[in-house]
């Protein structure tokens, strides 16, 4: 909110305080100030009331007048140049002299006024048109907005306001302010006002509140007591937990126009739009004292009273923005009978609004529950200065001062020929608050704040705030007022206020005192990013909300946003390779050719079946790459593109570098079901690593599950980017991918364990398989786990050293493998090996229908 | 033989090979020389294995003569061997000459995420002063949300966080901070506790140079018996300086938080302008890193710990507002574009 510093020193005493003390202050009293603004004309005197006694042709210039000024009764004038066409013998006007400062009207800058020579007459000091006083629109004297501000033009001056010499200072509309942008508290609703945020400023100072010097009874008294014609009486109000108190107010003899220049000048400098003298006064009671009000015209109104009742789902409305909306039982109205006339607490309706016909009206002021303002705003899109302060929360006992002050300065600055008949106050429901009770211990505030506050400072702290403050030692009796009723409850409330009052600056630093035992981090995801960032790939940080339309969505499992803030963030992901294909694309569309990435991170897939305590969602972190591109770049040689083999050597590489034992896991060829359910994989490319042995069941994972990362035992997979989903991303370049579940990896490590180093010899034998595809296609993987399953305990390395095709097409293909025996302690003979070797080409030829050669 | 005949023989004999050795212009025809004379079967063995059969009178002195020879020979296929080898080197090396400025042949190398760069950071700052990390899900409800964290349904701030719901159920929806994780520790643990949660939330707001619907943030909890503000102060004040590496003149601005009470806004002087106002810290001078406060008793109450027999503070920062400051980046959306140019200056 925005707050006049002007405004305030009607408040509180701010003498010898600058505005960006006091901005300081509240900016450590938990009022962020962010910023502090001055606004209005940058005025020094002197510039006085003077009287043109002589006008005279300059005698070099055509355009230019001389004028003999008087600015004392009784002495000599001045001589002063002037080039305005309006001015004329006897007109009062503002005299800036030698000395002042006032507004350059060209170009707004400040213009420094001395004695000086024009075209070889002197001339001593400037006449001022409004401009030069930093008034764009002169509201006081309409239609003088160009030349010379002539101020005995319209009468409108008391006589004691045009004596010679007096500073024009006073008369003008708007001095300098300071604007103190102030940061809204959610739970402040209080101090959304000057009032409330000089209770701040004059505790956080120490400084006395002022009282009120205006009085609505005087006023009235002053009027002549008069009661108002208008039958209207009453009001009515359906649900007291929606609107536990309203007030209204007849008001006649009311003269619609614009605002006192005072009242216009004080909310144009905090922005706010003028209307009119009545809505002005509204806005200007709501800002002072956080009160919203609503004046309705009261020519405009039926019956002799208004009710305020949940809307109908069938009633409508145009409000004063002029737009017609629709209500609901939700919403809360002001009800003139059938008529819906406002929202409560978000906006007035336009039939009954203040316009310049209006001549008597209707003043509201009351507490409107916060839940229902909040949700009639939210229902219609629509908020303002008034549903911003009823949603924080309205004081009900402050509700009758603020509608007496609006109706004091209706009165006093809106009456028809000082004719203004203030009616009674029309009451509904109780503004009655019981006093709020806390107690507050010494010790408690040592506890919590780790300083000593006594309890005499505490009643300093506390009193210029509203709080009465009893007691000396342990235990402080501590009564709230109302308006801090809801945000202060607690003893802990009491102490936050205290240390926010003392200053969080007075509080000593110090360090916890008890040691803990630490718990050693995990460390595998450490170890996995420098495998990763070793062998070349960048870490991305990927979006995990995708768009509704991602590839390999599994439907049924996904995790939706229902408020969306666009397609493109609509649902949670489920694979983080989809994003690094779309990463991969962004770079090589930016002429980037080698992209190597990786990302940890996690996927969310919906539960079937809730667990007990949780929250029905699974979320699994993921650890996923993509290489496209070259493997180095040189100037010699030719740079070998990326292919199958590179990506899945990473992936080798990094379950080694994670210590996990290999021969646990088994490498196979993705199925249909699995290609089907990620688009993005070339069915013939991609292997998947699944464990070696059957896992544990698990009701939300489904071994016979479609989705690859559903089944029970499989960890991920490394594989071609499908050349269609490729060209569907725009790729320009083959790229491969590998994604792993890190979760269920990680449970695969082995501690690290040195094993010795054998000096027994080692022998090495190869063996070649001729096998047959049209009989039996066989992997590598299957003739691999079948030698390690056959070959005993000496056998330390099987080394797939080479495999041949006669041709492309050939369905005949051999494969060799390089198998290394070494026993730990013993030296092996050709004969025990030759009998594994024998056990082996058996099984293989058995198993696999492998052939040897002799 | 006669001493001067043998002599004369061994004279010619050396006189001829130092002649061939002289005139030889490579290594290999030098290696020949040296077989021919210096071999098993050379010249020079032959006629020193002769020397048995001479004269006993004569023999000492042909002995003499025979090894000087041999040394002789020996030696000037020495100095020939070396000046040959380095001529021969020398040529091969004026055909080796390159342009050594050329570049190296590069494997990419791998960059780590700036986020996760100060993340890390961070938790091994904590770690240090006794924290362990701790984790919670993103699809959370609105129980951990808000309800546990003294946010109930009416409470103002509820709105201002524009939450993300989901299909799962009602209660659920995207966590908008990662004090969820604080609820979840709690419920679990019994204290003293000291724990780090970082972690992803998100929130409904339009994506702009500041802002994105998800970003990441590190939550801290610590419960102790008699922790005070005085504790929360000295905690992070040393954190700062251990997270900049450099004295950061600092200060604590009051603030409100649903789930801390008191509770505060950690500033640290703005590093672009000392100080004085400039567009980064909006004309401030102070730039928020972190906020903060001493748990609510509320919050302590519903997770069954007694607030009368235990005290904590708890401390939420922004990854990427630290990030940002840190490296100088000034688009929140480079952190999720992952542009290599980006990636690859961390």
């Amino acid at each position: 909110m925005k707050l006049s510093f002007d405004w305030l020193s009607e408040f509180v005493d701010l003498s010898g305080l600058t505005a960006y003390q006091v901005a300081e202050k509240l900016t450590m009293g938990a009022f962020e100030v962010e910023e502090v603004t001055i606004i209005g004309p940058d005025l020094e005197g002197p510039i006085v009331v003077g009287e043109i006694i002589e006008i005279h042709q300059h005698p070099n210039a055509d355009k230019i007048r001389l004028t003999k000024t008087r600015i004392k009764e009784g002495e000599e004038p001045l001589d002063i140049v002037c080039g305005a066409a309006n001015i004329e013998v006897g007109q009062i006007i503002p005299v800036a002299l030698p000395g002042a400062k006032v507004v350059n009207r060209h170009d707004g800058s400040a213009l420094l006024i001395k004695a000086s020579a024009i075209r070889g007459v002197k001339s001593n000091g400037m006449l001022c048109s409004p401009p030069e006083l930093g008034i764009a629109k002169n509201l006081q004297d309409p239609g003088q907005d160009e030349g010379i501000w002539i101020l005995n033009k319209n009468g409108n001056r008391a006589a004691s306001e045009l004596v010679l010499g007096s500073d024009v200072l006073p008369l003008l509309p708007s001095k300098a302010d300071y604007i103190l942008h102030v940061e809204p508290r959610s739970n402040r609703g209080d101090a959304l006002s000057v009032r409330g945020l000089a209770r701040e400023v004059a505790a956080l100072f120490g400084r006395p509140l002022k009282k009120p010097d205006w009085s609505l009874a005087d006023l009235q008294k002053s009027l002549g007591e008069k009661t108002p014609t208008s039958k209207f009486s009453k009001a009515i109000v359906e649900s007291s937990s929606d609107c536990p108190y309203i007030t209204l107010r007849v008001m006649e003899g009311i003269e619609i126009g614009p605002s006192h220049p005072a009242i216009a000048a004080r909310l144009e400098a905090i922005g706010m739009r003028t209307v009119n003298n009545v809505v002005d006064i509204t806005n200007y009671v709501m800002h002072e004292l956080g009160q919203p009000l609503h004046a309705y015209d009261a020519n405009h109104l039926k019956n002799d009273h208004l009710a305020v009742r949940r809307a109908t789902n069938s009633e409508t409305i145009t409000t004063i923005d002029g737009k017609e909306r629709k209500l609901n039982n939700e919403m809360l109205a002001i009800a003139d009978d059938d008529t819906i006339v406002g929202v409560a607490g978000v906006m007035g309706g336009k039939d009954s609004e203040i316009s310049d016909q209006t001549t008597a009206l209707v003043l509201e002021a009351a507490c409107f529950a916060p839940a229902v303002v909040r949700r009639g705003s939210r229902l219609l899109g629509l908020s303002s200065d008034a549903s911003l302060r009823f949603e924080r929360g309205i004081d009900p006992a402050s509700v009758r001062h603020a509608a007496e002050r609006a109706a004091f300065l209706i009165a006093q600055y809106c009456s028809k020929e000082g004719k203004a008949v203030v009616g009674p106050l029309i009451e509904a429901g109780s503004n009655q608050v019981e006093p709020g009770q806390v107690t507050l211990r010494s010790s408690q505030i040592k506890r919590i704040l780790g300083i000593e506050v006594s309890p005499a400072r505490i009643k300093e702290l506390l009193t210029p705030l509203g709080f009465t403050v009893k007691g000396e030692g342990e235990t402080i009796e501590v009564s709230v007022p109302s308006f801090r009723k809801e945000d202060v409850k607690r003893e802990i409330d009491l102490i936050e206020a205290l240390c926010r009052l003392n200053g969080y600056d007075a509080i000593v630093p110090s360090m916890p005192a008890a040691t803990m035992a630490v718990a050693r981090p995990d460390d595998t995801l450490d170890l996995a990013k420098n495998a990763l960032t070793g062998m070349g790939l960048s870490e991305a940080w990927l979006s995990s909300l995708v768009p509704a339309d991602q590839a390999g969505i599994d439907k049924q499992l996904a995790v939706e946003v229902l408020n969306p803030l666009s397609k493109d963030h609509q649902l949670m992901r489920q694979s983080l390779v989809p994003g690094l294909i779309n990463a991969c694309g962004y770079n090589q569309d930016r002429g980037r050719k080698d992209v190597w990435l990786f990302e940890y991170g996690r996927v969310y897939f919906k539960e079937l079946q809730k667990e007990n305590k949780s929250t029905g969602v699974r979320e699994d972190n993921h650890l996923a790459g993509l290489v496209s591109g070259q493997r180095f770049k040189s100037i010699n040689q030719n740079s070998p593109a990326v292919d199958y083999s590179l990506a899945k050597g990473m992936v080798e590489n990094l379950l080694s570098s994670l210590n996990i034992d290999e021969r646990k896991l088994a490498w196979r060829s993705i199925t249909d079901n699995e290609s089907n359910s990620m688009p993005w994989l070339h069915p013939y490319r991609t292997a998947v690593l699944t464990l070696n042995r059957p896992a544990k069941p698990n009701p939300n994972k489904d071994a016979s599950a479609t989705s690859l990362f559903e089944s029970n035992i499989a960890l991920g997979y490394v594989g071609e980017l499908h050349p269609r989903f490729a060209d569907s991303k725009g790729l320009r370049d083959k790229a491969f991918v590998f994604e792993l579940d890190i979760d269920r990896l990680k449970k695969e490590r082995k501690p690290k364990k040195f094993a010795g180093i054998a000096t027994s010899p080692e022998i090495v034998r190869d063996i070649t398989a001729d096998f047959d595809a049209t009989d039996k296609d066989v992997s590598y993987e299957q003739v691999s786990k079948l030698i390690w399953k056959q070959a005993g305990s000496n056998l330390r390395n099987s080394e797939l050293v080479s495999v041949y095709r006669a041709s492309a097409e050939s369905k005949k293909y051999s494969m060799t493998c390089r198998l290394t025996f070494q026993h730990p302690s013993e030296t092996l003979t050709n004969e025990e090996i030759d009998k594994v070797l024998t056990t082996i080409r058996e099984s293989l030829s058995r198993d696999l229908a492998a052939s040897f050669r002799l | 033989m006669e001493a001067q005949e043998f002599e004369a023989k061994i004279t010619a004999l050396v006189a001829s090979a130092l002649s061939a050795i002289d005139n030889t212009a490579d290594l290999d025809s030098l290696e020949n020389l040296r077989v021919q004379y210096l071999g098993r079967e050379g010249e020079l063995t032959i006629m020193l294995r002769g020397l048995s059969t001479l004269d006993k009178a004569i023999r000492p002195k042909a002995g003499q003569l025979g090894n000087q020879a041999k040394l002789q020979i020996e030696q000037a296929h020495d100095g020939k061997r070396s000046h040959l080898y380095d001529s021969t080197l020398n040529q091969r090396l004026a055909t080796e000459i390159i342009d050594v400025t050329t570049p190296g042949t590069r494997c990419l190398s791998g960059h780590i995420h700036p986020l996760s760069q100060i993340s890390n950071e961070i938790i091994s700052i904590f770690y240090s002063m006794g924290f362990t990390v701790a984790d919670g899900p993103e699809v959370e409800t609105d129980y951990y949300n808000f309800d546990a964290l003294n946010t109930p349904a009416s409470h103002p701030a509820r709105d201002e966080q524009d939450t993300f719901y989901t299909n799962i159920g009602p209660s659920s929806l995207l966590r908008s901070q990662t004090s969820t994780v604080q609820i979840r520790v709690m419920e679990n643990t019994k204290p003293p506790l000291r724990i780090i949660a970082p972690g992803r939330v998100y929130r409904n707001e339009e994506v702009n140079a500041r802002k994105y619907p998800l970003f990441h943030q590190v939550e801290g909890l610590l419960i102790d018996k008699d922790v005070n503000f005085g504790q929360l102060k000295g905690t992070l004040s040393a954190f700062i300086q251990a997270l900049f590496k450099k004295p950061v003149k600092i200060r604590f601005r009051p603030d409100f938080f649903p789930f801390t009470e008191p509770s505060a806004e950690l500033d640290s002087e703005c590093p672009f302008c000392s100080g004085k106002g400039c567009k980064t810290c909006g004309g401030r001078g102070w730039l928020e890193l972190l906020g903060c406060g001493m748990v609510d008793p509320n919050v302590l109450k519903g997770v069954g710990i007694d607030p009368e027999e235990w005290s904590g503070f708890a401390f939420g920062m922004g990854l990427e507002r630290l990030a940002m400051l840190k490296y100088d980046i000034n688009d929140i959306r480079n952190f999720y574009t992952n542009d290599m140019r980006f990636l690859e200056q961390f």
